[in-house]
């Protein structure tokens, strides 16, 4: 009955044997002082035993005064129960204490010394595994994280490659090479301009509110020449939010809506204004729109929605930043529709070191 | 007399660019241009052309109005950009497309076809435009909400859970709540299963919002949700879901 658990005997076996020696000792020596007192040990450490290993599913939750304390019970319970074998018992002899101690303490300090070691090294074995789950769990919860982080990013990669744009305007600049040359080099430049940013931005995790103001800037001037009198536009970068990290393509992703949503659908075109800025203790980048408005065309009541560059958007940002950021998009005050992203300049903070690691 | 053709395009690069390459693939060819679908309606009545070239996606009047509006006197060719899923609509039907950017080739292959056509009616549009008008059924990401004035986007994710009341249904968000009409049932419909569970004849909850489900004795089950006050009751026939928790 050991707590070493692989290469020696199984329990049961170990208890047959025992049993049975004892049983032989007993029918051949018969009642023998030694004979008793060693059944009495043995008896002791085993009930002592049993009952650590019927609670040991309570202990395991407990601290260790709790194994200990009931250890200790268990082998006092048990030396009184093996009171009865002793060779001079009387049952009277029950209410004295010496008595009682005299041939009680022995079985239960022996069930005690060899419980103890058992026990302690048991103990050891348990708080490391415990350990170990913990620390897998914590790699776990990480790996987790970061995939999610990375499945948002994908997303948002496949949000992002709009091969409209490049080949619109490619056919633009194809047009106008050979009728109006300074224009097509114009358009040319802006695109120019724009994929050097876009490129190295979508594939790493950071990017600055610099970079990010520039490629929409790009994107917007591409978009005046070919859209002509109906765009409008202007981007407005505070030299105090310039150097900040933010995550990237999420500003272009708004300006395209705008383009898309507000700018396009409408003869008369319209203007967008971007602007980044610190705002209390928040990065604030707002586009707005003088477009077509969120009342859209299907009149009043709510219009539902499925599509993705507003949801990835927001997923990103939950899965970057949590509560520390939000993104709203409203109706503008003189029609048309107000995106303002915000993102808490701690955690953006916390977020270019983590990047980093 | 010369066949007229209308090409209806808001963007001035790509019109002209069409415009040139039908002049030089069709020298007969009386051209028009539109630069929106309500010019385009405009032109369509006033000149009676015999071949239109309408850009799927127009300002003002859209596009696919557009040929409804022209298709029955006159042969309509689309442009349209690369991935739209009109494609597939497309193939299967004679009416013709061009892609945008427009190619040469391409474009002659369509000039021929359309010469080949001229005398005869033009192709029935109605399934084609069925097709076009029917967006593909995608999940639910977002909602318009808010007053006739004021108004706002908001993404499903923000919502904790959708109650149905009376006419309305209240999408219930972290600093408070707003109408739609959209009913319980349409939602349903239209929101993604593994997020959203209806937990209730009138109720549909974000299962990301959920913080805890509390059970009391007589087959009541409450849930909890993180970030505000009140719980959501569950009712008997969808309790099973939450017993696997």
């Amino acid at each position: 009955m050991s707590h070493v658990k692989s290469g020696t005997l199984p329990a049961w076996m170990v208890a047959v044997l025992s049993i049975t020696a004892f049983a032989a000792a007993w029918l051949v020596l018969g009642r023998s002082p030694w004979l008793i007192l060693s059944t009495q040990f043995w008896l002791s450490y085993a009930m002592a035993w049993l009952v650590i290993q019927a609670t040991s599913r309570w202990t395991r939750q407990r601290a260790w005064p709790a194994l200990l304390g009931l250890t200790l019970l268990a082998a006092v319970v048990a030396g009184l129960l093996v009171l009865p074998l002793s060779h001079d018992f009387l049952p009277d002899r029950l209410t004295s204490w010496t008595w009682v101690s005299a041939r009680g303490l022995p079985p239960a300090v022996f069930a005690l010394v060899f419980l103890l070691p058992g026990m302690v090294v048991d103990w050891r074995e348990q708080q490391k595994h415990q350990r170990q789950l913990a620390l897998a769990e914590q790699r776990r919860a990480v790996a987790e994280l970061s995939k999610q982080v990375t499945l948002a990013e994908l997303k948002s990669l496949q949000a992002q490659v709009e091969p409209h744009f490049l080949y619109n305007t490619l056919a633009g600049v194809q047009y106008l090479v050979r009728r109006n040359a300074a224009l097509a080099d114009e358009m040319l430049g802006h695109l120019i301009t724009y994929l050097r940013r876009a490129v190295p931005s979508m594939r790493s995790p950071t990017s600055t509110v610099q970079a990010e103001c520039e490629l929409v800037q790009a994107y917007l001037e591409v978009m005046k020449l070919r859209l002509g009198e109906r765009l409008q536009a202007k981007v407005d970068c505070s030299p105090d939010a310039a150097a900040l990290s933010m995550p990237p393509m999420m500003l272009a992703t708004l300006v395209e809506n705008a383009i898309k949503h507000g700018i396009e659908p409408l003869p008369r075109g319209g203007r967008i204004d971007v602007t980044a800025e610190i705002n209390g203790a928040d990065l604030c980048l707002t586009v707005s729109d003088t477009g077509a408005g969120l009342a859209g065309n299907s009149g009043s009541g709510a219009q539902v929605g499925s599509g993705t560059g507003l949801a990835n958007t927001t997923d990103r940002l939950r899965a970057l930043f949590g509560d520390a950021a939000s993104l709203t998009v409203e109706s503008g005050v003189q029609g048309g529709v107000v995106a303002t992203l915000r993102i808490a300049l701690t955690a953006l903070q916390t977020h270019t070191n983590w990047e980093r690691v | 007399m010369n066949p007229v053709a209308l090409v209806v395009e808001d963007e001035p690069l790509p019109r002209a660019q069409l415009l040139e390459l039908l002049h030089a693939l069709w020298p007969e060819l009386t051209l028009i241009t539109a630069n929106d679908g309500v010019e385009g309606l405009q032109r369509l009545t006033a000149d009676r052309p015999s071949v239109a070239f309408i850009d799927i996606r127009l300002p003002g009047l859209d596009g696919i109005e557009l040929a409804r509006a022209a298709g029955a006197s006159c042969h309509v060719v689309f442009v349209t950009a690369h991935d739209d899923r009109a494609l597939a609509a497309f193939e299967q039907g004679a009416v013709d497309y061009v892609l945008k950017p427009v190619t040469v080739s391409r474009l002659a292959l369509t000039v021929s076809r359309l010469k080949q056509r001229l005398s005869q009616p033009p192709a029935d549009l109605s399934r084609i435009l069925t097709a076009l008008s029917t967006p593909p059924a995608m999940r639910l990401r977002w909602l318009q909400v808010g007053s006739a004035t004021r108004q706002r986007l908001v993404t499903v994710g923000d919502v904790f859970y959708f109650q149905s009341d009376s006419k309305y249904t209240r999408v219930v968000l972290k600093d408070g709540e707003e109408l739609i009409r959209t009913s319980v049932t349409d939602l349903l419909s239209q929101l993604d299963p593994e997020e959203f569970w209806q937990i209730h004849r009138s109720t549909i909850v974000n299962l990301q919002r959920v913080a805890g489900v509390v059970r009391q004795m007589p087959g009541r089950m409450f849930l909890e949700l993180s970030g505000r006050r009140e719980s959501l009751a569950v009712s008997q026939a969808f309790q099973s879901r939450f017993k696997l928790m």
